[in-house]
């Protein structure tokens, strides 16, 4: 009889560690300090020419091969509509290089990592918010919310994540403007 | 010893000084444009000038140049562009040359021509 | 038949066993834990996610324990034809009757069966919505065959489940109380201690 309590105490351990082990919230990454949020940027020469106009994206958010693919010349000539193309090439090296060093996919930060695991291995989609992980995370923000004045589109992170210049989009620090007190968006 | 480091010293300051910008130097390097007086009237002129509709200097700028403004498509905000509100304004001559080709072509969708270019500069430094 | 309806059950005798106790009340805190952190946020958070895991271990276990542990703990004992559940149930608010003590009747482990599996299902749409929204956990293979609507859908009908499974609670909480009248017996402090806490006398 004392074997079957071994054996089921034991089931139970093994059961737990199992899942604990695939995961990013387990009890020792919590207690291990793993990164959370993204790598904030310390770069200021991307703070300059990519920031200016609007947040400047963590370099963390998108893997590599999105980078690259939207600092190449056709890219940057209709980049959202506008064309960016630098006259200086060693500008242009230097950004590249900063941000494929710190992509997504060369990331260890928390973020970074379910960004990543969530693309497909040949997507590299140019927008943040097009990763599966990030859409995820705002499909049920009522589109008022988006596009109205105080926001204006989803690509204005820092419009609701009050952190995210610190690399942090933690939902402790999310404050959508004009949503009320209670998630007013059940009633929509 | 002394008398070397003092013109050293000497010579640094005029290099470190915030107002650097030979604005005349700058012109003729556009093809050899001059600012005349009514340069920064020109400029005002052409501020709230929407070639695409939505989209003149004036639309993430302001009017008021002492004011934050704001850009139009992605709400960021923008520091006053007036060097007498930002003392970092028109301090460098790569990013002047820089700012004006990526923002003509945000506005023209071309490049400024040097008459426009001189307006422009001329009608930042007196607001 | 099992040892509960044996009617000299003496007080000393443990007849519900230390593991399913055990399970008992620690599937509460957990399931507690688990409501707050999920209703409140989206379950993201690392407290949500490891009280499920341990949730999901402790819900393993007792399915293995109930199929090689203690006689009184073996699903065979809960299982009733619909039938019987439905004419035991007739009976039961007859107030004429004399009730003898059943440890698992067919009401009593129907609801049990109910729990478990509502919880289970509950459990594992929980470590699909990991993968699919968390993009980790052992479930990850899954995110392949959802999209995001149908990643949506899964977390709608997790929280359905979550609240299925607290009008369940509700159930089985009144039913409790119910037996613990009928049979004159703190069902919870038994749950606590395994034991009776009456000396049986001959039943009808």
């Amino acid at each position: 009889m004392l074997r079957k309590y071994i054996s089921v105490v034991l089931f139970f351990v093994v059961s737990f560690f199992a899942l604990q082990s695939q995961s990013d919230s387990s009890l020792w990454r919590y207690f291990g300090g793993e990164s959370k949020g993204v790598a904030v940027v310390q770069n200021d020469l991307y703070q300059e020419e990519c920031g200016a106009c609007h947040f400047a994206f963590q370099p963390g958010l998108l893997p590599a091969r999105s980078w690259n693919r939207l600092m190449s010349r056709s890219e940057l000539t209709d980049h959202f509509g506008e064309d960016i193309a630098f006259d200086d090439q060693v500008v242009f090296n230097d950004l590249l290089k900063y941000l494929t060093v710190n992509a997504a996919d060369q990331s260890s930060y928390k973020r970074s990592r379910k960004i990543t695991r969530s693309l497909g291995a040949n997507d590299a989609p140019l927008r943040v918010t097009d990763t599966p992980y990030i859409i995820r995370k705002h499909r049920e923000i009522p589109n008022r919310l988006i596009v109205q004045k105080e926001v204006g589109s989803i690509a204005n992170c820092e419009a609701c994540h009050k952190s995210a210049d610190k690399g942090s989009f933690d939902d402790d620090n999310v404050r959508i403007p004009n949503s009320g007190f209670f998630k007013s968006w059940d009633d929509d | 010893m002394n008398k070397n480091y003092l013109l050293l010293l000497a010579l640094f300051s005029f290099e470190s000084h915030a107002q650097s910008v030979d604005f005349n130097q700058l012109y003729q390097t556009w093809s050899g444009e001059k600012a005349t007086v009514s340069s920064a009237a020109k400029g005002k002129e052409l501020w709230g000038y929407e070639l695409i509709p939505g989209k003149s200097c004036s639309t993430c700028h302001g009017d008021n140049l002492s004011q934050t403004g704001s850009h139009v498509k992605t709400n960021k905000l923008i520091k006053p562009l007036s060097p007498k509100a930002n003392s970092k304004r028109l301090t460098k001559v790569r990013k002047i040359n820089k700012w004006l080709k990526r923002n003509c072509k945000f506005t023209y969708k071309r490049e400024c021509t040097p008459e426009e270019k001189v307006s422009f500069i001329e009608f930042i430094r007196n607001n | 038949m099992s040892v509960a309806q044996s009617t000299t059950l003496s007080e000393q005798e443990t007849i519900i066993n230390i593991m399913v106790r055990v399970f008992h009340w620690s599937i509460i805190v957990l399931f507690v834990l688990l409501f707050v952190t999920g209703d409140n946020n989206d379950g993201s958070d690392a407290l949500h996610i490891v009280s499920g895991h341990l949730l999901v271990s402790f819900l393993l276990a007792r399915m293995l324990w109930g199929m090689i542990g203690n006689e009184n703990a073996r699903w065979k004992n809960y299982l009733y034809y619909p039938k019987q559940i439905i004419s035991y149930l007739a009976q039961l608010f007859d107030t004429t009757l004399v009730h003898k003590f059943q440890l698992h009747n067919p009401a009593g482990s129907s609801m049990i069966l109910l729990m478990m599996g509502v919880l289970s299902i509950t459990a594992i749409t929980g470590l699909l919505l990991e993968s699919l929204f968390e993009f980790s956990g052992v479930l990850l293979f899954a995110t392949a065959y959802f999209n995001n609507d149908s990643a949506l859908l899964i977390r709608e009908v997790h929280g359905i489940l979550a609240y299925l499974m607290l009008f369940a609670i509700g159930f089985h909480v009144a039913g409790v109380l119910y037996s613990s009248f009928l049979y004159k017996e703190n069902m919870s402090s038994m749950m606590m201690t395994g034991k009776v806490s009456f000396l049986k006398k001959e039943e009808v």
